[in-house]
């Protein structure tokens, strides 16, 4: 874990396109100094890495979102996730596992790129790339704010 | 008649459904499982080089594939024709101990403990490893905790968690240091600790399930698994062991000699072909692979801990333990067990020696390379050309082998849980509970993607479909 105690969780295949914008961004943002996962699909495991953090973010491709944008959203760990039963997990079943299991509950953020190829193949779109970009530049926009408000 | 489906089956890797058929009266009358996806490594790789195998196949999976680079490997070694160096085979050991580990961690814990610890008729929508933790937090976290012990040391020895470059025709790619194996041993009293606490809590609650145990497959079939020189549980190499149903010694082969002793039925229902024990033909040659069929082929486990359990289990249920809901109690001996191989393969001076790689070009036609995975004996049988490139391959994988006793433990519990025309959901589960039992890698055996969901369908005499449950919206 990195001294200020942030995760960053970056998900997708890296063989699917525009999937691998979770891997990339997390992998950008290793480079600011961040301690970051990129991983092929969430799983519980990840809930421990989660519950020693006081900030993770969520990195994923999203068809939710346009190509090229990117949302944002706080997330809250309270909800049961019923849906994280098998080999992978959401975000928010994650969450709900970390405070559970291990009674943590860390700031949490999702953010969610905007993308729209998802064929075989290790490239990202043009549209891909630019949401990666600007999820990077999120991220450290938050953990500018985080920062000031934990006094890390 | 009336058919019941279940599909998508949930909690095991792949997509399967389930048939029931009922008759006028709402009793079973027969049962089918359904493999419902196809990958065909087999034939996409024909072309490719050789050396390329190992890292090509273990994408067949997520959850096993350091049996499919293992198996691969050694098929290469074959078609090189060489010996490893003998600290590379230990190597290659020590890395399938900590596959085996996580594995039947996730087996265990993530997938089949909601209905182990929390009831087979408890609230569905809680009956999962989140549930799980609600109730029982310290069980979650020992599950996290052996997986991951088991995937650092893929890490450790491989380079990676998942799909690791360590694996390689002729060994392993580098050699052990002093810093990693001892950052292992370390490790390894805790990770032995949560063995033994979940076996000891398995035990506890074992008597509770005295219906499912009758049900969930106890049967009489062949048992397949490898064995060494005397007898002992083998999972990285060794000779493979057909045993009757009453534990008799039906045949001790070379692994190369596999086809003459396995047949492959295709089925018209399911992706997923039936392997038989040839001399007894289709479908009589059924048999077991898998931590339940290991324990009943081997004449010991070979290590202090796990032969002690091996001993108690034998005491309680026989020399031949037929059911199939045992296979979570043989998973977790065999727990025990790859946790002390690793101890002794790491303490054993030899395994730090730098020469862990055999070099060669083509020097044979056909490879075939044998060995277990968490789920039963994994076969991969290539041939090539002169330049090395595939001509032909075929891979048996685990879960195939069980495919008539899973067929058959379905039928079983079916017909001793369903009686009425209404599926009751707790029906449902304990039916998709006898096939998670097996922990099955449907994704592994017929080479297709993707989460396994699960879905169960009620049809009438007519054909109608009268009821149907599943698993996702």
């Amino acid at each position: 874990m990195s001294p200020d105690g942030v995760l960053v969780v970056g998900y997708g295949s890296e063989l699917r396109g525009d999937d691998a914008a979770g891997p990339r961004a997390a992998r950008r943002l290793a480079e600011y100094g961040f301690d970051a996962l990129d991983v092929h699909q969430l799983t519980p495991e990840i809930a421990e890495r989660s519950a020693a953090a006081r900030v993770v973010y969520f990195l994923d491709a999203d068809t939710g979102v346009p190509p090229g944008e990117v949302s944002v959203e706080r997330l809250e760990c309270g909800q049961f996730a019923a849906q994280a039963t098998e080999h992978h997990a959401t975000p928010a079943g994650l969450l709900h596992l970390a405070r559970v299991a291990y009674g943590a509950k860390p700031d949490a953020w999702l953010v969610r790129m905007g993308c729209d190829q998802f064929e075989i193949g290790d490239g990202l779109s043009p549209e891909a790339e630019r949401a990666v970009s600007r999820a990077v530049e999120e991220v450290l926009k938050i953990r500018g704010s985080v920062t000031a408000r934990l006094h890390l | 008649m009336r058919k019941i489906a279940i599909d998508p089956v949930t909690r095991i890797e792949g997509h399967a459904r389930i048939t029931i058929h009922v008759d006028e009266a709402g009793n079973v009358d027969r049962t089918q499982f359904h493999v419902t996806q196809v990958r065909g490594f087999e034939k996409f790789t024909e072309g490719r080089p050789y050396y390329e195998m190992p890292a090509i196949t273990a994408r067949i999976c997520g959850i096993c594939p350091i049996s499919h680079l293992l198996a691969s490997a050694k098929a290469c070694d074959a078609i090189m024709a060489v010996r490893i160096p003998p600290t590379a085979a230990m190597l290659r050991e020590a890395i399938h101990c900590g596959q085996f580990v996580q594995s039947h961690a996730l087996s265990f814990f993530h997938l089949s403990a909601p209905d182990l610890l929390l009831g087979m008729d408890s609230d569905p929508a809680k009956r999962n490893v989140l549930g799980l933790a609600e109730k029982h937090p310290e069980i979650v976290r020992d599950g996290i905790a052996l997986r991951k012990f088991g995937q650092r040391v893929i890490e450790r020895l491989a380079g990676e968690r998942i799909h690791p470059p360590g694996i390689v025709p002729g060994g392993v790619a580098t050699p052990l240091d002093s810093a990693t194996r001892d950052a292992i041993l370390k490790e390894l009293p805790e990770a032995r600790g949560i063995a033994w606490r979940t076996l000891d809590l398995f035990k506890s609650i074992l008597d509770g399930f005295r219906p499912e145990i009758a049900a969930f497959g106890d049967m009489p079939t062949m048992y397949a698994g490898l064995v060494g020189n005397s007898g002992e549980l083998r999972l990285y190499d060794g000779r493979i062991r057909f045993k009757t149903a009453v534990g008799a010694v039906a045949a001790e082969i070379d692994p190369a000699e596999y086809a003459t002793y396995i047949g492959e039925a295709s089925l018209s229902d399911s992706y997923l072909k039936a392997p038989y024990f040839r001399p007894l033909g289709y479908p009589a040659g059924i048999y077991r692979v898998g931590p339940l069929a290991r324990l009943n082929v081997a004449d010991r486990c070979g290590t202090p801990d796990a032969d002690t359990e091996l001993r108690e289990y034998r005491e309680r249920f026989g020399q031949v333990v037929a059911s199939s809901f045992h296979f979570h109690y043989a998973r977790l001996i065999e727990a025990i067990y790859c946790l002390e191989r690793l101890h002794l393969l790491l303490e054993t001076p030899a395994i730090l020696d730098r020469h862990v790689r055999a070099r060669a070009e083509v020097n044979a036609a056909e490879g075939i390379g044998v060995a277990e995975a968490p789920r039963g004996i994994l076969i991969h049988h290539y041939k090539v050309d002169d330049h090395g490139a595939i001509r032909w391959a075929n891979l048996i994988i685990a879960t195939g082998h069980n495919n008539l006793a899973i067929n058959r433990s379905i039928e079983q519990v079916s017909k001793y849980f369903v009686k009425a025309n209404r599926l009751e959901e707790g029906m449902l589960n304990r039916v998709s509970a006898v096939v998670r039992a097996y922990d099955p890698c449907l994704s592994c055996s017929t080479h297709a993607g993707g989460i396994v969901p699960m879905r169960i369908e009620l049809v009438g005499p007519g054909g109608e479909r009268l009821d149907e449950v599943s698993s996702v919206s």
